[in-house]
């Protein structure tokens, strides 16, 4: 059952910061997540505050000097096919059409694939779990095949967004606008680890709304790819995904951006992976190191352990193909 | 609906705790996609009369075909690994715990 909302359609972007500034106001967009959460009743809402007419979110642009200002509104399935994101940015148009089904896509937005609520089924459910002011999280001691094996604690959702591991391998930042005027963050600090607090997944206060990602340049020497392993061909989250955008000078790995998802509560940076790689020649020996080390901190649950194996493989298997290609930057 | 059975399709329970439903929806319960079927898998009906059931000689093709589907599946996965599996779904995650319990035995 849907809850009883007013729906607010505001013209501007500063009457939409005020009215979602509200008590039990929630922001729609696309509204492919918004209408799952309230008929499930994952949580309540009180006004519907829809931005889907603010035409200046929309649209991909290049600025001078060729980084890349794509609006929060612009859908998932214009992120795909946009010869700018796939000439400069193949993984984040690789990941943008790894999201869900063609139909979700043409509806969803970018700025909502990054603000989406957690998939758990637990969460999902009916059941009063920790991420809803309950006092535990079900699926420590519950049925847990997709949950998370790293930076778990209290909670352990995965992160599902496959935007956002991309767009933080390409070291993206977010404008975010709000009440009291504007600020921009990267993407990597822009999610919520359940240790600093189990009841948010982003940093976004009462009114914010992320308006616009910021893509810097792609580096000389830059290759990137997004690889997503689901449980069925398409329409699904991940069981395990990896961004990477390694830079290189000849064969030797200058700068090296590994994000994970599908395997913690936020978009997993695998630093020890990145340590691993940076000012090494990419051989098949130190893609399976990195592999092996973007993993050691990895602590599966019960049903979750085959995890590790199949991040291994997936970091090494999309390591070596970069190894193998030329640069697209 | 025979690929589902065999290969994604599962009802799973919160079987330690509350023994409710926990994939109650149509992302986490995984129905196969399009994508999801095998190009080289077809399934032969065979075209015999029944004279028992009725006075034209049909029958009925259409849940049939689910029944043979998760066996034919369990039976390659025999013939590639000499493994017998008997619960679906025969999924990755099935398969990569009965290799692994077959490699721990030798």
């Amino acid at each position: 059952m849907l809850p009883n909302f007013t729906y607010v359609r505001p013209r501007t972007l500063k009457e939409a910061t005020r009215q979602l500034a509200a008590t039990g106001a929630v922001l729609h967009a696309g509204g492919t997540d918004l209408l799952g959460c309230l008929r499930d009743e994952v949580f309540d809402a009180a006004q519907v505050v829809s931005i889907s007419g603010l035409k200046d979110l929309h649209g991909i642009r290049e600025e001078q000097g060729g980084g890349l200002r794509i609006g929060a509104l612009t859908t998932l399935t214009e992120v795909a096919g946009h010869p700018l994101v796939n000439r400069h940015h193949p993984l984040l148009a690789q990941a943008a059409r790894e999201v869900a089904s063609p139909q979700l896509r043409h509806q969803g937005t970018l700025g909502g694939n990054l603000c989406q609520k957690p998939r758990c089924w637990y969460y999902r459910g009916e059941f009063p779990c920790l991420r809803k002011g309950g006092e535990k999280c079900f699926a420590v001691g519950g049925e847990n095949p997709y949950h998370c094996i790293l930076g778990g604690n209290r909670c352990f959702i995965v992160h599902p967004a496959d935007t956002a591991p991309a767009l933080i391998a390409l070291e993206a930042r977010l404008r975010i606008a709000g009440p009291q005027g504007s600020r921009v963050l990267p993407v990597e600090e822009f999610h919520v680890p359940p240790a600093t607090d189990p009841q948010r997944e982003t940093v976004l206060e009462a009114g914010e709304i992320v308006i616009e990602v910021l893509i810097p340049p792609a580096a000389a020497g830059l290759r990137s790819v997004y690889r997503k392993v689901q449980a069925r061909r398409s329409w699904d989250f991940a069981l395990a995904g990896v961004a990477l955008a390694l830079r290189f000078e000849g064969d030797k790995v200058i700068a090296a951006g590994v994000v994970l998802s599908g395997a913690a509560p936020v978009p997993w940076r695998a630093r020890e992976a990145e340590d691993a790689l940076t000012g090494r020649v990419l051989t098949p020996g130190l893609a399976a190191r990195a592999a092996s080390a973007a993993m050691q901190d990895a602590r599966p649950l019960r049903d979750n352990g085959y995890k590790v194996a199949l991040f291994q493989g997936l970091i090494e298997e999309q390591l070596l193909a970069l190894a193998g290609r030329k640069d697209s930057g | 609906m025979g690929i589902g059975l065999a290969m994604t399709e599962a009802r799973v329970l919160d079987r330690r705790q509350t023994g409710k439903l926990v994939n109650r929806n149509w992302h986490d319960y995984k129905l196969p996609t399009a994508l999801d079927m095998p190009a080289q898998m077809v399934s032969v009906p065979v075209e015999l009369d029944d004279s028992e059931a009725n006075s034209t000689g049909a029958k009925g093709l259409g849940e049939p075909v689910t029944i043979p589907t998760a066996a034919a599946v369990a039976n390659a996965v025999y013939h590639a690994t000499g493994i017998r599996v008997t619960e679906t779904p025969i999924n990755p995650q099935q398969l990569g715990r009965l290799l692994a319990e077959r490699d721990k035995e030798g």
